[in-house]
């Protein structure tokens, strides 16, 4: 056997062992089956090591259509990171029922400002806009955006179009003196300017719906806001806003948080009166169609003894709980109570709460859901036109 | 034969010969049998090349117990599946071609579910080893080359 043997200008592993194949070996099986196989793995595994294996896995790990394939499968966790230098970043996977906490090894320069389909954008020390793939360390630059940044704003949206494999970048901006919101986009890679997008379809001209940044769901983006009656979503295909109604509730006291569950997106209304969810999902969004799921009750006395509250009461019907998640198809609720303070895991089944972490010993982190590391390519550099 | 045969049971005779009568809401569980059954190219007695017996049997038993469960709770569905598809490596090929040949998606799905299990948490020699039937000798001695590709004849 003569391995790495040089032939036709290229390093090859000739093997002598083809007569003795046996049976019970992966490659008897044709191409497609291993395609399914191996879209069943975690992304950073493949990338690690899994594409190693020989060659024709390579082929199949850096085709497109694998990719797009592996990110339909892989389950989303969140991504935490340090407010501060050395801004350490970790990925918490819900995956399972039991809570999986993984560091991910790249020094950010700065804060990561949005998450999308294993893509992260964030600022540079020079002011630079960045999109990264934190797991096959590719990134590109997104042209500059002209600011004067004020009160939380212009803030970034980043998301994945999955048909046509681009990523978006959105930035929402109030220029100073003016009163209305302004929403641009552009696709790095693709564009070379930021490009306004209409917002004259709105029932409210000024759209300070706006304000609060957006939760994405399967290539839509929703805003919602305590004050408005609509939810306005913005379909990243076709680069179109619209507009449909909250989940209707009685009138009382109430604030609403929109979150993301599993493939929809989801509406908890707390009411302030009694420490009550009540979760609506979004069965369908084009009609704006909403679901009650369930009611969540909230223990407030008892965690007060177990310590997932342990902040005195500042006014009565306090909003503790900020909800920031689902996980395991909408069964966990993950919810951050009384900053700073823990992350708190309550199984909606079971009724049972738990605490999954606290991070105020080195400064608040900032969570973000929608992360799951991924394969997904960027265009290498901007074509000039 | 086929008159005594109720209106909706066909015949698949797998590559050995056997002939197992099943309900066509079963059997339709591939598409490719579906397919036939449209076009009503099929006679009572579908014949299924490249499947034995034994694996027929297999994929007959997985079909029917899906087909049955539909109302059921799906947790149980889970652990019949995780039973199902637990046995050695080369049954589980075998049942993997099956499945892709005759297209039963759910099976498919499954099987290949874990497989990539089997694959999780093993280094790249051990996955060698394992799943491309690499000899010992023939990793120890292509260690040096680890990060160049190791071409291989797959046919």
């Amino acid at each position: 056997m003569n391995a790495g043997k040089v032939s036709n200008g290229r390093v090859s592993c000739t093997r002598s062992c083809s007569n003795k194949k046996k049976k019970s070996s992966i490659p008897s099986l044709p191409n497609e089956i291993i395609f399914c196989i191996l879209a069943w793995l975690p992304a950073d595994i493949l990338y690690s090591s899994i594409r190693y294996v020989c060659r024709q896995w390579y082929n199949i790990i850096n085709d497109p259509i694998f990719i797009k394939e592996q990110l339909l499968r892989c389950t989303t966790g969140l991504f935490i990171q340090q407010k501060r230098t050395p801004y350490r970043a970790q990925f918490v996977d819900f995956g399972k029922m039991n809570v999986a906490l993984t560091e991910v090894n790249v020094p950010f320069p700065n804060t990561v400002l949005a998450t999308c389909d294993g893509l992260v954008l964030f600022r540079d020390k020079q002011d630079t806009l960045h999109v990264a793939n934190p797991l096959t360390k590719q990134s590109l630059i997104v042209p500059p955006f002209d600011c004067h940044p004020s009160y939380g704003l212009p803030y970034f949206s980043l998301v994945y179009a999955r048909s046509t494999m681009e990523c978006k970048v959105l930035c929402i901006d109030k220029p100073y003196g003016c009163d209305v919101y302004k929403c641009m986009m552009i696709t790095p890679g693709k564009d070379h300017a930021w490009k306004l997008i209409n917002t004259n379809t709105f029932s409210d001209p000024t759209c300070r719906i706006f304000h609060h940044p957006p939760v994405f769901v399967e290539g839509l983006l929703y805003w919602g806001s305590l004050c408005f009656r609509c939810v306005v979503a913005w379909d990243i295909e076709s680069e179109m806003f619209y507009e449909f109604p909250k989940p209707a509730v009685q009138s009382k006291p109430c604030i609403f948080h929109f979150v993301p569950m599993a493939k929809s997106l989801s509406c908890l209304v707390w009411s302030i009166l009694q420490a009550v969810f009540d979760v609506f999902v979004l069965s369908d969004p084009m009609s704006g169609e909403w679901r009650k799921l369930y009611k969540i009750e909230l223990d407030v006395q008892k965690y007060r003894l177990n310590g997932i509250l342990n902040k005195p009461v500042s006014w009565p019907g306090q909003n503790y709980f900020v909800p920031f998640a689902w996980a395991d198809n909408g069964e966990v609720f993950l919810c951050l109570s009384e900053t700073p303070g823990h992350y708190v895991a309550h199984y909606v089944k079971t009724g049972e709460t738990l605490i999954v972490g606290s991070y105020d010993e080195d400064g608040w982190p900032r969570f973000r859901s929608n992360f799951a590391y991924s394969l997904v390519l960027l265009p290498s550099r901007l074509e000039r036109p | 034969m086929s008159s005594s045969l109720e209106k909706n049971m066909l015949i698949l005779r797998s590559s050995d010969g056997e002939e197992f009568i099943v309900p066509e809401v079963v059997a339709v569980m591939s598409k490719a049998i579906k397919n036939m059954v449209e076009d009503e190219c099929a006679s009572n007695t579908i014949p299924v090349p490249n499947v034995d017996a034994n694996i027929l049997a297999m994929v007959i038993e997985f079909c029917k117990k899906h087909d049955e469960s539909e109302a059921e709770a799906a947790s149980d569905l889970k652990t019949f599946d995780s039973e199902f598809v637990n046995r050695g490596q080369e049954a589980l090929y075998d049942l993997i071609t099956a499945a892709n040949f005759r297209d039963v998606k759910e099976l498919l799905d499954a099987l290949c579910q874990n497989v990539a299990e089997m694959i999780k948490g093993k280094s790249v020699h051990h996955i060698r080893i394992q799943f491309l039937g690499y000899q010992l000798f023939e990793i120890l001695t292509s260690n040096f080359i680890w990060n160049i590709w190791c071409d291989r004849d797959f046919d």
